[in-house]
């Protein structure tokens, strides 16, 4: 406190002083402002070299395993098999050996299904409640997107557990599927699919509340014009308003693939628990395979932790997942430069 | 009043936007190759009127309507009636000059691709240069019609605005108050163009200026209060008006 | 290091005196938190119950004594607890609850004489008699010998299943103990075993027996018994397994439930994630040398497991058997029902320890939470949700 009142005094010296020096000199900044502003500076300082102290964290923990496996980190499975060998003979080098390619290609496999599903459905309905919808019928139904937005993850989890994977395994696949399979992998409805439906859920509503506000924020003297040019409503949406909303929609579409990719309870609790690489050569069964997100087997494996190889496992992980993160960002800022040069093009 | 045959002819026209009362039982015959300039203070119901003519008061979700347009005999506004094309044949101009976030050249070109998405790469040029050159633009932008729309000044945008609309050759082109937002010198060139276009299309323009009504107006309408006070002959109304508040507002006394 | 050797040397010092006086006066001696309880009237006994004189034990109990003549009633306060007592009455009073003693407080050449279990008993200390020496040991606290005293630190680690139990065991004690800390960290049995090899924990907790291959020198407490129950849904016909069919399913070997008896479909096999202790002793148990097959289901949890058993027909999976309820079936093993009774009784074979390993025989800290752990206290909480081995 006592410094405080030091410094009151001496705000008054400058202050007096800039009254003498004219009618056009820039006013001082009273010292308050001053100190504020030094204090913002240095919390944005330390924020980001928080940022970058974990990404140096969580980088330094995932070394030893990175190291060991190389290439084959991203390129080779066996993921449960690792994590036990290592678990077992803590401490042995060639348990530092792991293959996460099952768990990229999961959580890849997920987060894209749910984008699709968003880009498809989500922007449908992003356009028909911005451009479409009735008076009446816009308010409550944008409440109630918001308020779907809002529900935690794992809520969504609950339902997929309950209704989606259920539905799933009773009714897409059949005895002699499962049997066939088993060697492979065993098909009970926890899946790839239901991973992509619950992601939909959960990233669905938040897509749509940013992709019909940036809708609704296109400008609407191009709307105009091109209705005044003889354009039906439709084609106005699509060659002027979506062109037009496209920067909004796709920063929707980044912040719902951002929380796709880093979700891990509600996907663990349906995609199956089992670090399986689901083969496309299996046709539509793909989808019904089990997967693991990155995220989930953080999440799952966690007890872990305690043995200096599993750990490192883990953040090697979380290192994959905060690439994934910065790409994410570069690639919107990648798009909003673009849009800011180039502009909508017709063809 | 003309022995003429009109292109538009409004009747009993009332608009209302919820409860108020915009326009009141307007009624008005619009005579082709010529400019109808249409004046009276802010809110008078110029711009509704005008934007009655092409139906673009249907986005306004409170916007209701009794009385007939007829545009060649026709009521647009019959339930059965298709928006689209009546757009094609009413083209128009907006306040603020608002081409696409897209080159000189789609700008033009993106009306005429949507109503004939087939045309010939060739027949598509030939009918960008035409309106550019209608559109008294072409030796501005001829070397640059790569060059995004947005990047010229806010004049030759409002041409490339009217050139835009000329592609899609439409019978009736709309200006809702085009030169308020540009400078004298482009004022001027826009004037300019707009008497050429009359030959060749039947004009409406909504405007502010007394003088630029003066100047390009073949007739003019001076509404008042959603009132079509007084309608007829440029030359006549300027000079002798028979309302008194023509006279008023001609007089500069409001406005 | 220094400090733990004077509190050894002091023990043994105390003890030997201890011992000494018993052996000297020959009647009986009271001992209150390792000390000998000062008197100015001998105690005595009467009908198997020992009395003493009523200021000595209060007084050293810290308890607060009125008398009233008139009534002939001694009323004692420690705290929020009031016990009374009547000359010659059998009836008594713990707070507002009426009790009745076996003998009557009484009166001995001018000195009240009070039965010492009930009091020390009624004020929260717990009362041993040790018949060889005619010695009656009183502590106060949580448990452990020579409570009011205890302080220090503990530090645990291993076993994830043993983590819960020895956590809330911990908290109860600390709770008693303010100047006690105790940590408890996981890393499993294995971890729980080498750090206390290395000395780098006071107790190890470990979820299965010690194997002749753990390092030498750990004296093993077994504090609870866990059941592993192999578990299928409820809609599942089979309803008996041996270890060996139990083997073949986790490895992979059999995968049809039709070869042991069941409908023509496919075996979800669920497990563990490879850090789970149950995991560990499941694997011990059943599968030995071999691993779980591939396309077994990773749960992390004993819950994890029961809710995808519970949601699929064909599902198997094994859990603690603190987590059985009806939504899961527990198919007999090897003939025999998994039940607590059999698991209690020894004839349901899987059953886990619950250990907790020291290096040489516990002392100091360690020995008296251990030995709270053992008392009847710390086994109350351990039959809440595991097997008690009293």
């Amino acid at each position: 406190m006592g410094k405080m009142e030091l410094e009151n005094v001496s705000v008054i010296i400058p202050e007096k002083a800039s009254s003498t020096t004219g009618f056009f000199t820039k006013p001082r900044k009273p010292f308050k402002e001053k100190i504020i502003e030094i204090i913002l500076l240095l919390l944005t300082v330390l924020s980001s070299i928080l940022i970058f102290f974990v990404m140096f964290f969580v980088i330094s923990k995932a070394i030893p395993v990175l190291k060991a496996s190389g290439f084959s980190f991203v390129f080779s499975g066996g993921w449960d098999e690792n994590f036990l060998n290592a678990w077992q003979t803590s401490g042995e080098q060639s348990a530092l050996k792991f293959g996460a390619l099952p768990l990229i290609a999961g959580t890849v496999l997920t987060t894209s299904g749910a984008l699709v599903f968003c880009l498809t459905f989500g922007l449908g309905c992003a356009i028909f409640l911005s451009e479409m919808c009735p008076a009446w019928l816009r308010k409550p139904l944008e409440s109630t997107v918001r308020l779907l937005a809002a529900i935690p993850s794992v809520i969504y989890g609950l339902i997929g557990l309950m209704i989606v994977v259920p539905f799933i395994s009773k009714h897409l696949i059949s005895n002699e599927l499962s049997l066939r399979m088993i060697k492979i992998c065993a098909l009970d409805g926890t899946s790839l699919l239901a991973g992509i439906i619950v992601l939909s859920m959960m990233i669905g509503p938040i897509f749509i509340a940013m992709a019909s506000d940036a809708i609704k924020s296109a400008p609407k003297i191009y709307k105009e014009a091109s209705l005044a040019l003889g354009l039906s409503h439709w084609r106005t949406i699509v060659k002027i308003i979506l062109p037009a909303a496209r920067n909004g929609i796709v920063a929707g579409a980044i912040l719902a693939a951002g929380r796709a990719i880093g979700e891990a309870i509600a996907l663990s609790m349906v995609t199956g628990s089992v670090a399986n690489l689901p083969n496309p050569a299996h046709g539509l069964v793909f989808f019904l395979e089990p997967v693991r997100t990155l995220a989930s087997t953080i999440v799952d494996n966690a007890e872990g932790m305690s043995v200096a190889a599993c750990e490192s496992a883990l953040f090697a992980c979380g290192s994959f997942l905060l690439l994934s993160c910065v790409l994410l960002s570069l690639f919107s800022r990648i798009f909003s430069g673009n849009l800011r040069t180039g502009g909508v093009s017709d063809k | 009043m003309e022995n003429n045959r009109c292109k538009i002819k409004v009747k009993n026209l009332s608009v209302w936007y919820k409860s108020f009362q915009a326009l009141r039982e307007v009624s008005m015959e619009i005579y082709p190759q010529s400019i109808t300039g249409l004046i009276g203070p802010s809110g008078c119901g110029k711009s509704t009127f005008l934007r009655c003519m092409n139906r673009l008061n249907d986005l306004v979700a409170s916007f209701r309507l009794e009385g007939n347009i007829d545009i060649d005999d026709y009521n647009i506004y019959k339930p059965e009636t298709d928006v689209v094309m009546i757009r094609r044949k009413v083209g128009m101009v907006f306040q603020q000059p608002n081409p696409f976030p897209m080159s000189i050249f789609d700008n033009v070109a993106f009306g005429v691709r949507e109503h004939n998405p087939r045309i010939k790469k060739g027949e598509l040029e030939d009918i960008v240069i035409d309106s550019l050159k209608r559109a008294n633009l072409w030796d501005e932008v001829k070397d640059k019609l790569n060059v995004s729309g947005l990047s010229l000044s806010g004049g030759q945008q409002q041409r490339l605005c009217i050139a835009r609309v000329l592609a899609v050759s439409p019978e009736i082109i709309l200006l809702d108050e085009p030169c308020s937002a540009l400078d004298p010198v482009s004022t001027a060139k826009i004037e300019e163009l707009l008497f050429h276009l009359k030959d060749s299309y039947t004009v409406l323009v909504v405007t502010h200026n007394l003088g630029q009504a003066r100047r390009i107006s073949d007739y003019i309408g001076f509404f008042l209060n959603g009132n079509l006070v007084e309608y007829g002959k440029a030359a006549d109304l300027v000079v002798k008006p028979s309302e008194k508040s023509t006279e008023d507002y001609l007089a500069g006394n409001f406005g | 290091m220094k400090k733990s050797l004077l509190i050894v040397s002091l023990v043994a010092v105390l003890t030997l005196l201890c011992v000494q006086l018993a052996f000297a006066a020959g009647t009986i001696s009271v001992q209150v938190n390792g000390k000998a309880l000062s008197m100015d009237s001998k105690p005595f006994i009467k009908q198997g119950k020992v009395l003493v004189p009523m200021r000595a034990i209060f007084e050293t109990l810290g308890a607060s004594v009125k008398w009233d003549d008139k009534t002939q009633k001694v009323t004692a306060k420690k705290g929020s607890t009031e016990i009374a007592l009547w000359i010659g009455k059998k009836e008594a009073k713990v707070g507002s609850k009426n009790v009745i003693l076996d003998v009557a407080a009484a009166v001995d050449k001018g000195r009240t004489f009070v039965p010492l279990r009930f009091v020390a008993e009624s004020l929260g200390a717990k009362v041993d008699w040790v018949s060889s020496k005619n010695l009656v040991v009183v502590t106060t606290g949580g448990g452990g010998a020579a409570a009011a005293e205890l302080s220090g630190s503990l530090k645990m680690s291993g076993s994830t299943s043993v983590q819960p139990l020895a956590e809330e065991l911990t908290q109860v004690f600390m709770k008693e103990n303010p100047k006690v800390q105790i940590t408890v960290t996981g890393g499993g049995s294995g971890v729980g075993i080498k750090d206390a090899a290395d000395g780098k924990v006071n107790i190890g907790n470990v979820s299965r027996n010690l194997k002749d291959s753990d390092p030498k020198g750990l004296v093993a407490t077994t504090i609870a018994k866990d059941a592993i129950v192999i578990v299928v849904n409820p809609k599942n016909p089979v309803d008996k397994l041996t270890t060996d069919q139990v083997k073949k399913i986790f490895t992979g070997a059999i995968t049809n439930w039709k070869d042991i008896g069941g409908k023509n479909a496919p075996i979800i096999v669920n497990s563990r994630t490879a850090p789970s202790g149950t995991f560990d002793f499941f694997k011990e148990k059943f599968l030995g040398e071999d691993n779980v097959v591939a396309t077994a289901k990773q749960h992390a949890s004993n819950g994890l497991v029961r809710q995808a058993v519970a949601g699929n027909e064909n599902a198997i999976g094994f859990i603690s058997m603190g987590f059985m309820d009806s939504s899961v079936k527990a198919p007999t093993l090897d003939g025999v029902k998994p039940t607590l009774e059999n698991a209690k009784n020894g004839t349901y074979k899987v059953v886990r320890p619950f250990i907790m390993v020291t290096k040489g025989a516990p002392t100091g800290l360690a020995k008296s939470f251990l030995d709270f752990v053992l008392s009847s206290e710390g086994q109350s909480i351990v039959k809440k949700e595991y097997i008690s081995i009293q």
